[in-house]
């Protein structure tokens, strides 16, 4: 479990992320919204451990798992498709075993036919697919997603979601994304968290909160999706 | 004209004297290239891939450092190894190595200024995803050079270019001393003075091929590291 007090981070005078309270539990799968700026970026940086808060805290309760961590931007590795996979898995993995798992997840991903193509000449939509498919290579217990179909195609996101969705049930996954999409977020979350000027606005289920908002930007925010 | 023509004759004659000069030039370069990059690449992708404490004063040396001038590199190793310097018992004054020594001290802040330029501005979007992917120190370094190989083969051969022309410091330590340790540039100096022009001018001829060559494998690779076609 994740717990979060009274969490501060600044960039300069500016106030970017304050969350007074929040618990993530075990096999949640948390999508946090907000238009730019709102801070979803640095408390998904501030929960992967890439940053350190100002003030507050964050607490990695009953032996939570190793967070993994996908930028926004997450360019490619100057390699092969297939070596891009081969780099992150574990050497203690033996050799065969190794290309079977990035064969597998080049399947998974539909990236078969780009395997042996310079990873840094793919389209947006591939190279999304193909930083999930780093990721997902073996089973992930935590990960945290900062906006993993923003460059993504619409076959691209559906896939992704699907895969990111089974994998989740499957491994016992929790799950913290952040969206600018609802529909991605009733697809995907067990739990929402709104942002608004680094501030938690308003939490609770996708149904309940995408519904039915109670903050005066949440309704707007929902108004223009038409959820 | 007439010395110009006997210039090409020379370079096409084999003079035993002429290739000599080139063969020691060739290898006073090319190991002070190859030991400045061994020192200095690693080191450039160290201070461009991470920030500790003193960085940013560490980096102001460096780039003095890159700016220094031949000759007091020259005189600071002349100090070093001459008899009653600290080194002075090794006796490499006036060799060849004394005159790699040199360069070494030259080029390996070149090299690693601008290594450091290189990966500084491929290396945090790179290390955002590798941290997150928790992946070994080992297989970090081994991507920052694989994202940047193409640009850091120029600055080797930006290294080799700038250790190939150098005059002031190699002929400082080196003296210039006929059969041993004189190279191109020192020669040219020496043979422009005595007004032995056909010499002066075949060396010229060759060392500006060499740097046309050198030039255009650097811009034969483009700013983003891809290789022109």
């Amino acid at each position: 479990m994740i717990v979060i007090e009274n969490l501060k981070k600044y960039a300069g005078e500016r106030l970017i992320v304050d969350v007074d309270s929040f618990e993530i539990k075990p096999q949640d799968r948390l999508a946090v919204i907000g238009p730019n700026g709102s801070g979803k970026t640095t408390l998904l940086r501030l929960l992967a451990g890439r940053l350190k808060p100002d003030e507050g805290s964050i607490t990695y309760r009953d032996s939570t798992p190793l967070p993994y961590y996908l930028p926004q931007i997450s360019q490619s590795f100057s390699l092969s498709v297939k070596n891009n996979l081969l780099t992150c898995l574990p050497k203690s993995i033996g050799m065969q075993e190794r290309h079977n798992l990035a064969d597998a997840a080049l399947k998974r991903f539909k990236l078969e036919a780009l395997a042996h193509k310079n990873a840094k000449r793919l389209s947006g939509g591939e190279t999304q697919r193909l930083a999930l498919a780093c990721l997902l290579v073996t089973p992930k217990k935590l990960l945290i997603l900062d906006e993993p179909t923003s460059a993504a195609d619409i076959e691209s996101v559906d896939l992704i979601e699907k895969v990111l969705l089974e994998d989740s049930i499957k491994n016992d996954t929790t799950l913290i994304f952040a969206t600018h999409s609802p529909r991605q977020a009733l697809n995907l979350a067990t739990k929402v968290l709104l942002l608004e000027n680094g501030a938690a606005a308003e939490t609770g289920s996708p149904e309940e909160l995408l519904k039915n908002p109670k903050t005066e930007w949440g309704k707007r925010f929902m108004e223009h999706w038409q959820i | 004209m007439e010395a110009f023509r006997e210039a090409l004759r020379l370079v096409f004659s084999f003079d035993k004297e002429l290739w000599q000069i080139i063969g020691v030039t060739m290898r006073m370069s090319l190991t002070s290239t190859t030991i400045s990059c061994l020192l200095g690449i690693p080191l450039g992708v160290l201070f461009g891939s991470t920030n500790f404490r003193g960085k940013t004063m560490l980096m102001r040396v460096l780039h003095t450092l890159m700016g220094l001038p031949p000759v007091v590199a020259g005189l600071f190793v002349f100090l070093l190894l001459s008899r009653s310097g600290p080194l002075g018992s090794l006796r490499l004054l006036f060799t060849v190595e004394a005159m790699i020594i040199a360069q070494c001290v030259l080029i390996t802040p070149i090299v690693a200024g601008l290594s450091s330029s290189i990966v500084g501005a491929t290396a945090p979007a790179l290390l955002e995803k590798a941290k997150g992917l928790h992946l070994s120190r080992k297989t970090i370094l081994k991507l920052l050079l694989a994202e940047n190989k193409i640009t850091l083969i120029s600055v080797v051969l930006t290294g080799f270019g700038r250790a190939i022309s150098e005059v002031g410091a190699v002929s400082l330590v080196g003296g210039n001393i006929m059969f041993k340790t004189r190279v191109m540039t020192t020669a040219i100096m020496l043979e422009t003075n005595k007004g032995n022009f056909e010499f002066a001018i075949a060396l010229g001829i060759l060392l500006l091929l060499i740097a046309f060559i050198i030039n255009y494998a650097v811009s034969f690779f483009r700013k983003d590291g891809t290789v022109l076609r």
